[in-house]
């Protein structure tokens, strides 16, 4: 009952939404939600997003802390976390292909 | 070196500059990490399909694959568990390695249209660098695995994927 209300709630919050769209994002936000972050990750955002070939998918924002580096040594270490994320994604029963960005927090 | 050898080796350069990459350079990162790993996949394939034809047919063979149906199967692969018929030919979910494979040139392709094609991508140095280590990871990924058995079944699904109902 309560995750009915939870689901209700969501997709009333988001109206420009189909329920399954909606459905799939809230699955997607709980799957994150227990990702522990490294460090240099302030936060993960989820959209809705549809690819080149208009297959429906995710579009996860990787928030970087502003003093973070810019080097190959990190790059491997975010790129082992944002796998780990994405196979998380890939692994459940969604079915949208689950694309990573980086963005720097202001 | 081969092509996708090359394309690797001008992302590192690329990537490899002293001063802060500039729009165009993170861009063109991207593009050749894509590539990278495209040609390391096709390049592979036309080796197993013709093992004994002339370099030219091997290189007209390389032609013979689509980007858009690559990104599909690469697609099917890259499920928690695969469906008919690819369960009955390499069980009920790949290695590692090929989901690596899979996976990364599912989100290179998609970069790699935003770059050479998105005036409005905006592309991060960081993600531009995890771009390119991504694709040399899954190339590396793939050598370990192009001689398996699941890797030869991924090779002809991309070309004979329309004959899969078949073997239903």
């Amino acid at each position: 009952m309560t995750s009915r209300l939870l689901t209700r709630d969501i997709i009333s919050r988001m109206s420009t939404l189909t329920a399954s769209e909606a459905l799939d994002k809230a699955k997607a936000e709980e799957i994150i939600s227990k990702v522990e972050l490294i460090p240099e990750v302030a936060s993960i955002d989820v959209e809705l997003y549809t690819d080149h070939t208009g297959d429906p998918a995710f579009e996860l924002t990787f928030w970087l802390r502003k003093d973070v580096a810019s080097d190959p040594e990190f790059s491997l270490r975010l790129l082992e976390f944002s796998r780990k994320v994405q196979f998380k994604i890939l692994h459940s029963d969604l079915n949208r292909f689950p694309y990573t960005k980086l963005k720097r927090a202001a | 070196m081969t092509l996708a050898d090359g394309f690797l080796a001008h992302a590192r350069e690329l990537a490899s500059q002293p001063a802060a990459l500039d729009e165009m350079t993170r861009r063109r990162i991207v593009t050749a990490s894509y590539y990278a790993l495209f040609h390391q996949i096709i390049q592979d394939a036309a080796d197993l399909i013709g093992p004994n034809v002339s370099i030219e047919i091997n290189h007209r063979i390389q032609r013979w694959f689509d980007h858009s149906a690559m990104k599909q199967i690469c697609g099917r692969f890259t499920k928690p568990r695969l469906d008919q018929p690819l369960s009955g030919l390499v069980g009920d979910s790949v290695s590692p390695e090929l989901e690596t494979v899979c996976s990364t040139f599912i989100e290179l392709q998609e970069r790699r249209h935003d770059a050479d094609y998105n005036p409005g991508y905006v592309i991060a140095e960081n993600d531009a660098l995890q771009h390119w280590a991504s694709a040399m990871m899954a190339v590396d990924a793939w050598k370990r695995i192009r001689a398996t058995s699941e890797a030869n079944v991924f090779i002809l699904s991309l070309l004979l994927w329309k004959n899969w109902e078949k073997d239903r």
